[in-house]
């Protein structure tokens, strides 16, 4: 098999060129290489890149020099209608994706033909309250694939066939509990949460037994009676709160704690019936990940009353501040504050406007916003900013531990908020409601940006700006580029150090997902899900 | 949680969620018409539909949809509610039933007819102006005309008489926004552009659509300019400017009143 050896030089050259280790398709991924992902670049291996939800990738085929050259390599057309938010997985070769609105497809990562697909049964008379149907992609661990479906199960499916090894019920559908984020693998453990804060009920953040499906642990985030937290709701608003967990987390092995999110409390915009700051909405929480026990908490919008959830991957930082190595927790806000904490403590540390915010005096010492007058969402509607779509959603940033830079696309709007009256119905979620509603200025004036933020002081190093919203997250690259789009369908590449445009595509439609890269046989990809498609980029 | 609600404009897709309906407890099942007299279609659509479409349907992450129940019809919209629309990203609300679902109609086409009642003039007398001004040099009504300006067939269901007015008299001063192109929220309509490219040619044109690397412009000859940002050494708008004219000199109040009348009466071929 002489061919066979020439071959095998050529691949461990390629590889020696690329940097990359040389790996079998061994479809076999263990907790430790998603630990280092980084040293396995030509992989994607989880929602976030890696466990700090970094996005950031050490390939560098792909650079500020060829970037123009950067053309379309292949596109997958999804079977399945709907609007797609899937960032992919890629495991040797194998790219895993979701199709709304719980489809799971993997596909030949190189050409796009399609190895296997698992469509559920989604039942017809699915409760989707306050988000639609959709799915941002799945998590991976030793030969498995797990999916969270919008009617909150857990599904896992074998890697190579897509046939199901278990299915566990997260989550009561019909209480209005829809799921659409990826879940998170860790040591033997899948973590989910389920959306639907709208519907009047509690979030939930699970921990499942990655082998069996087992529950370990549930954390309410929302206490109930006779529990911490429970006298920052008024009477039994508890009992309807929301704060769901409805986006990925992220989560630090050295430590053993995840990092997530919660989304605002229900009902939206009225607020009246729930007086309080209504804990654990709008939140960071700090979770051990044996016990589900919460080490700490930290409240970016006490008492929101503007749909301001916390929903956007945490990202994890090891840097210098104010002169001393700190491990730290970043998060451009919903709110419109950029905010750096201590991940081992919640200190806040620092907290100022990436965008233009009309609400909030500033933060305190302690973090907490010290609101402006007649801020509350009124009968004839009360103008701030950011608007109710947020200067971030939940759409990922990425960071660049090459630039120090966290990568984020501001949304520079605003919105009248108005307020309603509310109603949550338990027993017929399809009936529950917000109490309120909101009209967001738009034309020329509102804009979105692509900026690059000095990670630990929250300063705008420069930014690209878009005329169309953006809903896409952000990919940083070692080969010196930041990826992302528009909602007008351009796919862009910039200069991570400088914010200048190198490339550009139109994909013809919106792109709502995150992008995502990769290495096949050596040769660097940059994909995205567009309008209803996944679009893969290569050099030529 | 209210996380995604940018969609493709010219999809029109009602999105609708539930952001708080009022109390339905006598709403009955689909038919039922007494309990439909008794749904709140305001506050059914302010529950549902407003998170996305703005509060008075104007648009915001979503579309605008003040129009809707004039361009789409009300069987039809009530059978996207139902059943949805392929590539749509909205929710379904079959469990509505017909009753609450024509409510939100109602309601929709209430919008529609928003200042209807400002319109005094004589549409017989507006249609003479109309010939005899030049309007159908740049803007087709029922398929004729030219087309430097927009289609005017159904101006009367499309735009209120405020904002008519002020496109008679103060053309370029309150233009509306575009969502026909637009990929999410609208964008301001008809805003004419000076651009000079690089190598110094100058063109002003009508802004017809634009994104972060390109814009498209139309000049006074009708022609398409397709312009690559990056390659242009000047962009500027020219706020407050128009191709049309003003009628504010040439007509008087009592013309431009039938004027209105006539542009208003203007629904489509229906």
């Amino acid at each position: 098999m002489r061919s066979g050896r020439y071959i095998g030089c050529g691949v461990v050259l390629l590889c020696a060129l690329l940097c990359l280790p040389l790996r079998s398709r061994a479809q076999h991924v263990t907790y430790d290489d998603i630990q280092h992902s980084d040293q396995h670049p030509e992989n994607w291996l989880t929602y976030g890149g890696n466990y700090q939800s970094h996005r950031f990738s050490q390939l560098k085929q792909i650079n500020k020099d060829n970037v123009s050259s950067l053309r379309m390599e292949w596109v997958y057309q999804l079977r399945q209608a709907g609007i797609p938010e899937t960032s992919p997985i890629v495991v040797d070769g194998y790219l895993y994706m979701t199709e709304p609105p719980s489809t799971v497809t993997a596909l030949d990562a190189r050409t796009g033909r399609a190895i296997w697909r698992w469509k559920p049964d989604i039942p017809k008379n699915l409760v989707t309250i306050g988000l639609f149907p959709t799915n941002r992609g799945v998590a991976v661990l030793g030969d498995t694939v797990y999916v969270s479906t919008i009617d909150s199960y857990l599904v896992a499916l074998d890697a190579k066939t897509g046939a199901v090894r278990w299915k566990t019920h997260v989550a009561e559908n019909k209480e209005g509990y829809a799921t659409t984020s990826a879940p998170l693998a860790i040591d033997g453990k899948i973590i989910t949460g389920p959306g639907g804060g709208e519907a009047g009920l509690r979030g939930v953040i699970d921990a499942f037994d990655a082998k069996t499906g087992k529950r370990l642990w549930r954390l309410w985030t929302v206490p109930k009676e006779g529990e911490p937290g429970v006298e920052t709701w008024e009477g039994d608003s508890w009992k309807w709160g929301g704060a769901t967990a409805w986006n990925a987390g992220t989560y630090d092995p050295d430590t053993n704690t995840l990092y997530w999110g919660t989304g605002n409390p229900a009902p939206d915009w009225n607020g009246d019936a729930r007086k309080g700051d209504n804990l654990y909405s709008c939140s960071l929480l700090a979770i051990d990940a044996d016990t589900g026990k919460m080490k700490w908490y930290f409240q970016f919008s006490p008492h929101d009353t503007h749909d301001w959830d916390a929903a956007e991957p945490p990202i994890l930082i090891d840097a210098v501040f104010n002169g001393k190595p700190r491990k730290l927790v970043v998060m451009a806000n919903r709110n419109g504050f950029y905010y750096v904490l201590d991940r081992l403590t919640g200190e806040f540390l620092l907290g100022v406007p990436f965008i233009k915010q009309t609400w909030a005096k500033g933060l305190d010492a302690k973090g907490r916003p010290i609101p402006l007058p007649d801020i509350d969402p009124s009968a004839n509607g009360t103008l701030l900013y950011p608007s109710i779509t947020g200067a971030m959603n939940f759409n990922s940033p990425s960071y660049s531990p090459l630039t120090g830079l966290l990568y984020v696309t501001a949304r520079e709007q605003g919105s009248y908020y108005f307020k309603g009256r509310p109603r949550m119905d338990p027993v017929n979620p399809t009936l529950a409601g917000g109490g309120g509603g909101q009209k967001v200025l738009t034309g020329d004036p509102m804009y979105t940006a692509m900026r690059g933020l000095e990670a630990t002081t929250g300063k705008k190093k420069w930014e690209f700006r878009m005329v169309a919203d953006s809903w896409t997250g952000t990919l940083a690259t070692a080969g010196g580029l930041v990826f992302s789009a528009d909602a007008a369908g351009n796919f862009f590449a910039l200069d991570a150090d400088t914010g200048a445009p190198l490339w550009h595509t139109q994909v013809g439609g919106l792109v709502r997902a995150n992008p995502v890269t990769f290495a096949v046989d050596g040769r660097q990809y940059v994909a995205a899900a567009a309008g209803n498609s996944l679009f893969v980029f290569a050099l030529p | 949680m209210i996380m995604i609600r940018s969609l493709c404009a010219a999809m029109l897709i009602f999105t609708a969620w539930g952001l708080g309906p009022q109390p339905l407890a006598a709403a009955a099942q689909a038919g039922d018409k007494q309990a439909q007299a008794s749904i709140d279609g305001k506050a059914l659509f302010e529950g549902t539909c407003a998170g996305c479409h703005g509060i008075d349907g104007s648009g915001g992450t979503g579309p605008s949809i003040r129009q809707q129940a004039a361009t789409m019809g009300a069987d039809s919209i009530i059978s996207f509610l139902k059943n949805g629309f392929i590539g749509s990203a909205m929710p379904t609300y079959p469990q509505f039933g017909d009753a609450r679902l024509q409510a939100i109609v109602d309601y929709l086409e209430s919008l529609g007819r928003e200042g209807a009642s400002l319109v005094t003039g004589d549409p017989a007398k507006g249609k003479e102006i109309y010939a005899s001004s030049g309007c159908a040099k740049c803007h087709i009504v029922g398929g004729e005309g030219g087309n430097l300006g927009p289609d005017l067939s159904r101006i009367g269901a499309e735009r209120g008489v405020a904002a008519l007015r002020d496109a008679l008299v103060q053309p370029g001063a309150n233009l509306p926004l575009d969502i026909a192109l637009a990929e999410r929220a609208p964008y301001t309509a008809f805003v004419l552009y000076h651009a000079v490219t690089k190598d110094g040619h100058e063109i002003t044109g009508m802004r017809v659509n634009e994104d972060s690397f390109s814009i498209q412009l139309k000049d006074a000859n009708g022609k398409l300019y397709s312009l690559d940002k990056l390659r242009l050494q000047k962009l500027e708008a020219l706020p407050g400017k128009s191709m049309m004219p003003s009628f504010k000199d040439t007509l008087s109040a009592t013309q431009i009143n039938d004027l209105l009348g006539y542009l208003a009466s203007l629904k489509g071929a229906q």
